[in-house]
């Protein structure tokens, strides 16, 4: 099994570290490989089970633009051959997309891989908590970002949002869920807060899908799901 | 028009200020607000003392800036400071608005002002500071600060290019601050400290690469975070020389010589923890900068005593009780307290109460950024127990567990009223409670529970 973490020394805002650091100890004969900016990505030339890339700052989403740009081809293939899972959390799914709208009306050309667009509204933060169901599981998670996305086109969403925003103010669809790429606005510790969706993942990974203190990890979930479910929330 | 406006805003303002201050109320925003109310561009058109020295930064501005306000009055300065007022538009209008007579002529020879990062971009640009002292930018709430290089950015882009900045050169963000409007700059830093490191040991380390060619950077010296001196391997960057440097430090130095201009002068240390060190620094190099001689300088903090306000300390018996302010939502502040905490000397029981007490009742805490902040540190053997508290606790308990504290020394109490109720009775030196701005109330009447539960056990 082998994992690889693009980029993780600008990649880890929000706690998003926490998810590859998870599958680590839940998958302890994995090969986690850390793809530094300065490397050449190990899916360029040999498959790999899973992808994996978290929140960053805006300047680097245009930076890994710019590094990922000659392995646009190699994406498309990797993500139209389904062996490979690719988890994008917070921003890093706008990378996926045809352009980014900067706050000056100028655009940064996205990897085209995904028919959706952002738009980026700095110093406007949104902010909100977000609950919903995917595939019958809820999903239970966190968003904080200066930006929206719009799809382009018709696009199978990961999340229907009972509670919360969807990849922009106008709709309950959050994040995108399409072959074996899973992409969501939530940000942090999505797998550790989430105990039936790293299952899942585990399962489609072909893994045992015992987890770390799976009790503890259900317990804290059940009670942030009853606190999520009280009436008047304030969602920010 | 704007005349008459500012005339109007002005006399509002300080009518509001003398009104509040003869029924012994604070005055120290409401005028502020009531003069951009009046007059939107007031911080702009108010005319302001020949000296105006800002501070900004994620840690530290606070005790920065009333260091530097002080040791100005003590050398016989007039001053007017926001320490009572808010540093965001309000509190910085009412702090000019001291500074100035009735007809608006200034009357005071400096304004120090304490200036939030974020706000800056509505301060900045108007107030138009001699000096910008910037302490250092840190990971914050990511609500409010989303990450440091927007921070970066905000002030980058609205400090004025003739703003003559004061930058910690051992911070790999904010010392970059100013380079591209070419901004008069002078940097601090120390040049070695007992623990220092050239590995990180934290889960946040931002600016590990270079900013020019983002080749991984060598440390030559790391203190914790990003902060620290470094170089690029593969083109040559590296940290910048600083201007005012401190040779070396010793964990139990009373006073540090600081090296500026080719003399060295030695000064009191009114603080050994790193953060107070640096802050100090920040004060030494703004004042020399000012013009004062460093005879004056260290005058002026003989008699200052840093008031470490994060540290209270109650002794029961054998055990010491002390309660730790941990800026929630902080990761890098939480981190710094937890590191602090674990290496006292003693065993040690951690309660954790750090639980937003706003968005308990009326949300549910955002809780990721505890997977930034370096909770490894209370798998020490010394640490015999660890009492996570508040709605969140149970998100704590997987935290800690992922972090290698065994099972059994974690407790969960969803209320912190019931913290007494799980602690160790013996077998350890001190109780850490570490609690956030917002719990202090929480924490204080937790204290008492506990100091009891300890009396009758040590009876
Ligand atoms: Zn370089």
């Amino acid at each position: 099994m082998k994992i690889e973490v693009l980029y993780p020394e600008v990649c880890c805002l929000y706690g998003d570290k926490a998810n590859w650091l998870y599958l680590q100890r839940c998958l302890p004969d994995a090969e986690v490989i850390r793809t530094a900016l300065t490397d050449t990505p190990r899916f360029a030339a040999e498959d790999v089970d899973l992808i994996y890339i978290g929140s960053m700052s805006e300047a680097s989403q245009e930076l890994l633009i710019d590094l990922l740009w000659p392995y646009r081809d190699r994406l498309r293939e990797i993500m139209d051959a389904g062996r490979t899972t690719i988890l994008l959390t917070g921003n890093a799914l706008e990378l996926f997309g045809t352009f980014i709208r900067r706050e000056d009306g100028t655009r940064k050309e996205g990897l085209g891989l995904l028919p959706l667009h952002a738009v980026r509204q700095a110093p406007t933060r949104f902010n909100s908590l977000i609950m919903g169901d995917a595939d019958g599981t809820t999903v239970v998670g966190y968003t904080s970002r200066f930006s929206h996305a719009y799809p382009d086109a018709d696009l199978p969403g990961l999340v229907t949002v009972q509670m919360g925003v969807g990849l922009n103010p106008d709709t309950r669809i959050e994040g995108i869920h399409s072959g074996r790429l899973y992409a969501t606005y939530i940000l942090g510790p999505l797998l550790i807060a989430n105990p039936d969706v790293t299952k899942r993942l585990l399962a489609e990974l072909g893994a045992p899908d015992d987890l770390p203190f799976e009790a503890e990890t259900y317990r804290a979930y059940e009670k942030k799901l009853a606190e999520m479910r009280r009436p008047g929330l304030a969602l920010d | 028009m704007s005349v008459v406006r500012l005339w109007v805003a002005l006399a509002l303002a300080k009518a509001t200020y003398r009104g509040l201050r003869l029924l012994g109320r604070n005055a120290s925003n409401l005028p502020g607000w009531l003069a951009l109310h009046v007059c939107p561009d007031f911080l702009e058109l108010i005319a302001k003392p020949e000296l105006v020295v800002c501070v900004t930064g994620t840690n530290g501005k606070t005790t920065v800036t009333n260091m530097i306000a002080d040791v100005l009055v003590g050398q016989g300065y007039s001053v007017s400071t926001n320490r009572l007022g808010s540093n965001i538009a309000p509190g910085i209008a009412s702090s000019l608005t001291n500074a100035v007579s009735w007809s608006g002529k200034p009357n005071k020879d400096a304004c120090v002002l304490e200036v939030d990062e974020r706000a800056s971009r509505l301060i900045l640009p108007y107030v138009r500071p001699t000096y910008l002292v910037v302490t250092n930018l840190f990971r914050d709430s990511l609500k409010r600060n989303a990450h440091p290089d927007y921070i970066f950015d905000v002030l980058d882009t609205y400090t004025p290019d003739d703003t003559r900045l004061v930058l910690n050169g051992d911070d790999l963000c904010s010392s970059r601050l100013g380079e591209r409007a070419g901004n008069p700059r002078v940097f601090f830093g120390i040049e070695s400290m007992a623990g220092d490191r050239t590995d990180s040991i934290n889960l946040v380390s931002d600016y590990s690469t270079c900013p020019r060619c983002h080749t991984g950077l060598a440390y030559d010296h790391l203190r914790y975070h990003h902060i620290g001196r470094a170089h690029c391997p593969a083109c040559g960057f590296a940290s910048q020389d600083c201007d005012y440097v401190v040779e070396r430090v010793e964990s139990d130095a009373t006073s540090f010589t600081v090296a500026h201009d080719g003399a060295t002068h030695t000064y009191p240390l009114v603080s050994t923890v790193t953060f107070n060190i640096y802050n100090q620094l920040a004060v030494i190099a703004t004042l020399t900068e000012i013009g004062l001689d460093p005879a004056r300088v260290e005058a002026g903090l003989s008699i200052l005593a840093v008031v470490d306000s994060r540290l209270g300390r109650t002794q029961v018996g054998d055990v010491t009780v002390v309660q730790a302010m941990s800026k929630g939502q902080s990761c890098v502040s939480t981190s710094r307290t937890l590191d602090f905490v674990t290496h006292e000397p003693g065993r040690k029981v951690v309660v954790l109460a750090m639980d937003d007490w706003y968005d308990r009742k009326t949300s549910v805490e955002y809780i990721g950024w505890i997977y930034d902040a370096d909770f490894e540190f209370l798998a020490d053997p010394d640490v015999v127990q660890v009492i996570a508290c508040g709605p969140r606790c149970y998100d704590y308990e997987v935290r800690l567990l992922l972090a290698g504290v065994p099972h059994e020394r974690i407790q969960c109490c969803e209320s912190e009223a019931d913290a007494h109720t799980r602690i160790l009775t013996a077998g350890m030196d001190s109780v850490y409670i570490l609690y956030d701005t917002s719990t202090y109330d929480v924490a204080m009447s937790m204290k008492a529970r506990i100091l009891s539960t300890l009396e009758g056990a040590a009876r």
